[in-house]
């Protein structure tokens, strides 16, 4: 019996989600804010990174629902690789410690025994659980510490490892290269640390550590806290639902704090060592000409990164673009009904200085209903009523044009004998 | 399960728009963005001018366009052939309007089509576009089927009457707006049709009404090369061109 993290049921209705993590009790799998997850938010998106990510292979995901088998591990790759931060897991959220000290910061698996870790070292459950912007809000909040990934030899003996190479070899290139690029020396960059342990000292699987670690008084009471949080959530939730059932959620944009977080630290780091943004960071979008301003992709859009705007005299609409917030997630690619837009490849455009206009369109008012559109190819009447006068044509044609042999394609005028005339 | 259908004999439409007034009455529709609307298209210049006109509801298609188009899943099918929105669920994004070829879906919060405002004038306080002096009681509305005062910033389209016609006991063949048992079930449109040009029953109940008119005098489905397979028909008389009985002739 595996579980259900979310269901596109549960979208947008207030109280559905109650996302809490930590606690005294035994660690929790991973939680889905259904909100928040691109799969669940749009048919249009085909994101599968948790599924990609997880070592084995327990999460199913599709656009109605994201299941997870028996047999977590916890190990957190699916948080890492999440690109809005939807999925969760316990015991990465943490920072190091305020110390000053010149010695290597080590990060350490939960499974390797508490006394073979440095002192301050700090314990995540798996080292391949290591998202990148974790590792640089690790890397400024202890610089000048290097950032030591303690390998232990027996990754590759681990179930959280399905890869050839180490879990966290991708993500510590990742930030070697952007960090390097920003201008941090090179003995200052975090990188790996064999420091080998025998694999008998392996346990099967991640323990607990919430329970391993000592903790103190004020930690134990709001462990306490949180799982009478937890354990009252579901009623709390259905109460909420019966208050709030007249309102109607807006269709939220979310925000990913990650990405901001990380943008907010490469641009730190970037002013510190006077190096410009590197523009792998920046997703950049290009609109052909068959745009035609139908706005699809800004709606659906999940961060808020593409967005409509329209001049303040009412003159000028299209849509904006904001680098600093997308995701490259690709919605709007899949999404937009003429194929107009397409993602380029990171590091193709700028480093962006703000929102840039994708599109910009003069509109013009519709001659039969009023409604400004945008003029597409000098049509006086807007394309909601060019539509119904099509479906007029077509339908005329069709319902009373059939006894003189004609057909849907037929020009209008052609039909004038098919009526008597009014006269 | 019933499949409901509609049936409009064009031979009996006088296009006078009571449809159209009856759905904005049942729906609280705003004006100029009616659910059930009469396309007239005039063609020729004075003096010899003619006036065709048909009805347009949504024509709840067997394989809807705008339910593949929506990426929410707002849009959807039920089980007894009804194709609605769900208020909840909407994001408001427009696609199922550019998806539509029938052009029979809404989105309010666009610039009036008359004047003045209604919006302004019965000003909504909470999240509805606005609050008409006459609507339907809070109980019967429904957000999760489209059904009630449309809300600001979603797509709103015909459902057939869906909190008249859900009611309908099981397996009723059709229903019909002269028997006074049925009235109260069907569309409002079906029931304000002075002409009674309008018929709504089971079109997947051979025996019904609807069926038999369909096939026995030709039915006809609007754009049906692009494979909707709208669940609307209409009779176009014999002929298929003029109808016979209705008379345009001055004198």
């Amino acid at each position: 019996m595996g579980q259900r993290l979310g269901s596109s049921a549960a979208l947008r209705r207030p109280g559905a989600y109650f996302t809490d993590f930590g606690g005294v009790g035994e660690a929790t799998a991973p939680q889905l804010d259904a909100d928040r997850c691109l799969r669940l938010r749009s048919r249009y998106s085909d994101c599968e990174k948790c599924a990609q990510a997880c070592p084995t292979h327990l999460l199913e995901v599709s656009n109605d629902y994201v299941d997870l088998a028996d047999g977590c591990l916890r190990c957190g790759q699916c948080s890492a690789a999440c690109p809005t931060g939807a999925l969760q897991t316990e015991g990465f959220g943490i920072s190091p410690s305020s110390a000053i000290s010149a010695a290597p910061l080590d990060i350490d698996c939960w499974k390797v025994p508490a006394p073979h870790s440095a002192r301050d070292a700090l314990r995540v459950p798996c080292l391949g659980g290591i998202a990148l912007h974790e590792l640089v809000r690790w890397h400024t909040a202890c610089a000048p510490r290097p950032i030591m990934l303690v390998d232990r030899g027996w990754c590759g003996q681990c179930s959280a490892a399905s890869r050839a190479n180490h879990p966290a070899q991708e993500v510590l290139d990742a930030t070697r290269e952007l960090l390097a690029e920003l201008g941090v020396p090179e003995q200052a960059l975090p990188r790996f640390e064999r420091k080998r342990l025998p694999r008998k000292q392996m346990p099967a699987e991640i323990p607990d550590a919430l329970a391993a670690r000592p903790m103190n008084r004020r930690e134990f009471f709001t462990g306490v806290t949180r799982d009478a949080v937890r354990a009252i959530a579901p009623a709390v939730a259905g109460r909420r639902d019966e208050r709030t059932e007249r309102r109607r959620p807006t269709p939220a944009k979310i925000e990913v704090p990650a990405r901001l977080q990380l943008l907010a630290q490469a641009a730190a780091l970037g002013k510190q060592h006077r190096r410009p943004l590197p523009t792998a960071l920046f997703p950049a979008l290009r609109v052909s000409n068959a745009c035609q301003n139908h706005n699809v992709c800004a709606a659906i859009c999940p961060t808020g990164a593409l967005h409509s705007y329209e001049s303040e005299e009412g003159g000028v609409a299209g849509i904006a673009f904001d680098a600093g917030a997308c995701i490259a997630c690709g919605d709007c690619t899949r999404a937009c009904p003429q194929h107009a837009i397409e993602l380029l490849v990171p590091g193709a455009g700028e480093v962006p200085r703000g929102r840039t206009m994708l599109t910009q369109w003069a509109l013009r008012e519709c001659r039969d209903c009023g409604y400004r559109f945008a003029d597409s190819d000098s049509d006086t009447i807007c394309p909601t009523c060019q539509k119904t006068r099509d479906l007029a044509r077509a339908s005329f044609s069709q319902l009373f044009g059939a006894s003189h042999g004609t057909r849907d394609d037929l020009p209008i005028n052609s039909l004038a004998g098919s009526m008597r005339s009014i006269d | 399960m019933a499949k409901w259908g509609m049936v409009i004999d064009l031979e009996k439409c006088t296009g006078c728009q009571a449809c159209t007034a009856a759905c904005a009455m049942e729906n609280s529709r705003l004006p100029g963005e009616n659910w059930q609307d009469v396309i007239f298209f005039t063609e020729g210049e004075y003096p010899s001018v003619q006036v065709k006109w048909f009805p347009r509801p949504c024509m709840h298609c067997e394989k809807p366009s705008c339910m593949y188009a929506c990426p929410t899943g707002a849009t959807y099918k039920t089980s007894d052939g009804v194709v609605l929105v769900d208020w909840d669920k909407c994001i408001g994004c427009k696609y199922c309007m550019i998806a539509c070829p029938y052009g029979a879906r809404f989105y309010t919060d666009e610039k009036p089509l008359a004047a003045p405002d209604m919006r302004k004038v019965f000003r909504s306080k909470d999240d509805h576009s606005w609050s008409p002096p006459w609507r339907m009681p809070d109980n019967r509305e429904d957000w999760r089927r489209g059904v009630g005062v449309q809300p600001r910033g979603v797509v709103s389209k015909c459902t057939f009457c869906y909190h008249r016609v859900s009611k309908a006991p099981k397996g009723t063949p059709d229903l019909d707006p002269s028997d006074p048992a049925q009235r109260e079930f069907a569309p409002a449109c079906v029931v304000a049709c002075p002409p009674n040009a309008r018929y709504f029953g089971d079109l997947a109940n051979p025996n019904s009404e609807v069926s038999k008119m369909i096939a026995n005098k030709n039915g006809v489905r609007l754009l049906d090369q692009l494979g909707n397979k709208p669940q609307v028909y209409y009779l176009t008389g014999s002929g298929g061109a003029v109808p016979t009985s209705r008379s345009t002739a001055k004198s």
